[in-house]
């Protein structure tokens, strides 16, 4: 049997008088691999940080191995002032990483993310999607035993996501747990054995078999001068992304024709459209 | 702790959050010492007051950049809450001994140019060391106060600015505000005692020790109280 790395028995959580989460009980072992699904709102991003002791719970205990280490990577990474890596090499020190190993870590990950004539720019002025990479690298500089991913994939371009859930099932691999938070259900596919979906404030369990047999397009379109997004179109797109007038798209396969349909309708027009990768 | 420092350091001065309060501490000097010649001691304890204000400032600004996203990324980096509070209140203390030395060679320097006209009677070493003492406990008092309006301890900003001023204010006027209205004692004790402080030297032509030795040790230990307290609800209150 897998040692328990960190346990939640019985977790509440309130902000002020509003209940976000009621008797969560979960069990993170290393081989865990656990998708968190659920709306915005619903206290996903709030249990992360419980799993990893950062916030306070309200009634209940979390029961953590001595010694973990736990990385983290948040949904927002702040545009902070210092370039990425000071910041990368900071924090690998501050972890009492030895400064050789920050150094050829850093290197490497700058290299593999296409970041390193990026890597001394003041992270405030870098894009989203590129500030998400720092996220990530800061997370991956050293081998976790728990590795939180909050929204993970939010802005990185479809390089970086194949690149970045390649870098994760290597983990998952070493024996490293992991536990995501994440609307895109392709993700859980790939990177998660167990799911919950966080509603009326308790865990459910997901059946991941229905996930499994999904299969996603990606399409890119041009928008007109003045884009709207049909509304009636937002139940059926799994991840939009809008990068100037272009908008990317991924939607499952069984709606893609009337996705598709709807937005050349509405003066898209379509530039590319492929299967994903699984 | 050394990487720590470091990064602090790296982190506030690179948003240039303490080239304002620095250089208006500057001008303050230059402006103040511009007319002799003056008393050391009314001096340097007026120079001291106005580094309390200053390092209060600097202390709220210090905090007010804290990134709670970062801050969740070192603490489990470092699994030491306690440690990472102390570091970046290392940092304060650090920053507050460079200003204390600025108010006192500033001074200094301006006495040799001015071919030790300067102040109204021979500078001793003493005097370059009390001052020097005084100008540190004051801006760790300063900063501690400051500091002590975190974003995470008091949520509404507007408030705690108001706060901040009112408390700093009181610091150093209570002392007037007890003459008129005996009773505020009761609750005066409870501002940084800058004024008692401050009040011990009032009319000297030398720093007496044995004046100051009660209000600096209570200045000492509120200053440690302060600093304690917002580590202590810091890691309390989480995130």
């Amino acid at each position: 049997m897998d040692p328990v790395l960190i346990s939640l028995n019985a977790i509440s959580k309130y902000f002020g008088r509003k209940l976000i989460l009621k008797d969560i009980n979960l069990e993170i072992t290393p081989q865990s691999t656990i998708a968190l699904l659920g709306p915005n709102g619903s206290g996903k991003s709030t249990l992360l940080k419980i799993i990893a002791g950062l916030a306070k719970i309200s009634a209940g205990a979390v029961d953590a191995a001595p010694q973990l280490k736990i990385a983290y990577i948040p949904e927002n990474f702040p545009k902070i002032d210092l370039t990425p890596a000071a910041f990368i090499k900071s924090l690998g020190l501050i972890g009492g990483l030895p400064p050789e190993q920050v150094s050829t870590g850093m290197t490497r990950l700058f290299e593999t993310f296409q970041m390193d004539d990026m890597c001394d720019v003041p992270i405030k002025h870098l894009s989203k999607g590129t500030i998400q990479k720092v996220a990530v690298i800061q997370a991956l500089l050293d081998t976790p035993d728990v590795l939180l991913l909050d929204e993970p994939l939010s802005g990185q371009d479809s390089q970086s996501q194949q690149l970045f859930i390649q870098m994760v099932q290597e983990l998952q691999q070493q024996g490293v747990a992991t536990v995501m938070s994440c609307h895109e259900r392709f993700l859980v596919k790939q990177l998660a054995n167990t799911a919950y979906e966080i509603s009326d404030h308790q865990l459910k369990p997901v059946d991941l078999s229905g996930i499994k047999a999904i299969e996603y397009d990606v399409m890119i379109f041009e928008a007109p001068a003045k884009p709207t997004l049909n509304s009636e179109l937002s139940s059926l797109i799994e991840k939009a992304t809008w990068d100037h007038n272009r908008l990317k798209l991924i939607v499952s396969r069984e709606h893609s024709d009337e996705v598709l349909i709807t937005l050349l309708k509405d003066k898209f027009k379509l530039r590319t459209m492929e299967g994903m990768d699984q | 702790m050394k990487n720590l420092l470091i990064y602090h350091f790296k982190s506030y001065l690179k948003s240039y959050k303490l080239l304002l309060p620095f250089l208006i501490y500057l001008i303050y000097l230059f402006a103040a010492y511009g007319i002799m010649p003056f008393s050391i001691v009314s001096s340097f304890s007026e120079s001291a007051g106005v580094l309390f204000f200053i390092m209060a400032f600097v202390g709220f600004s210090y905090a007010e950049l804290e990134n709670p996203v970062t801050e969740q990324l070192i603490l489990l980096r470092i699994n030491n809450a306690t440690l990472y509070y102390l570091s970046r209140l290392t940092v304060l203390l650090i920053i507050g001994v460079v200003m204390g030395a600025i108010g006192i060679l500033y001074p200094l320097i301006d006495n040799v140019v001015n071919h030790y006209h300067l102040f109204t009677r021979s500078l001793q070493f003493e005097d370059v060391m009390i001052g020097f003492f005084l100008h540190c406990l004051m801006a760790f008092l300063g900063a501690m106060t400051g500091s002590f309006f975190h974003p995470r301890l008091i949520k509404n900003r507007k408030m705690a600015v108001l706060l901040l001023f009112f408390v700093a204010v009181m610091a150093i006027s209570k002392g007037a505000l007890a003459d008129h209205f005996s009773s505020s004692r009761f609750v005066s004790w409870i501002f940084p005692p800058v004024f008692e402080i401050l009040v011990a030297f009032t009319g000297q032509d030398f720093f007496s020790i044995p004046a100051m030795r009660l209000p600096v040790a209570f200045g000492i230990a509120y200053g440690l109280v302060i600093m304690i307290s917002q580590m202590q609800l810091l890691k309390r209150s989480k995130f």
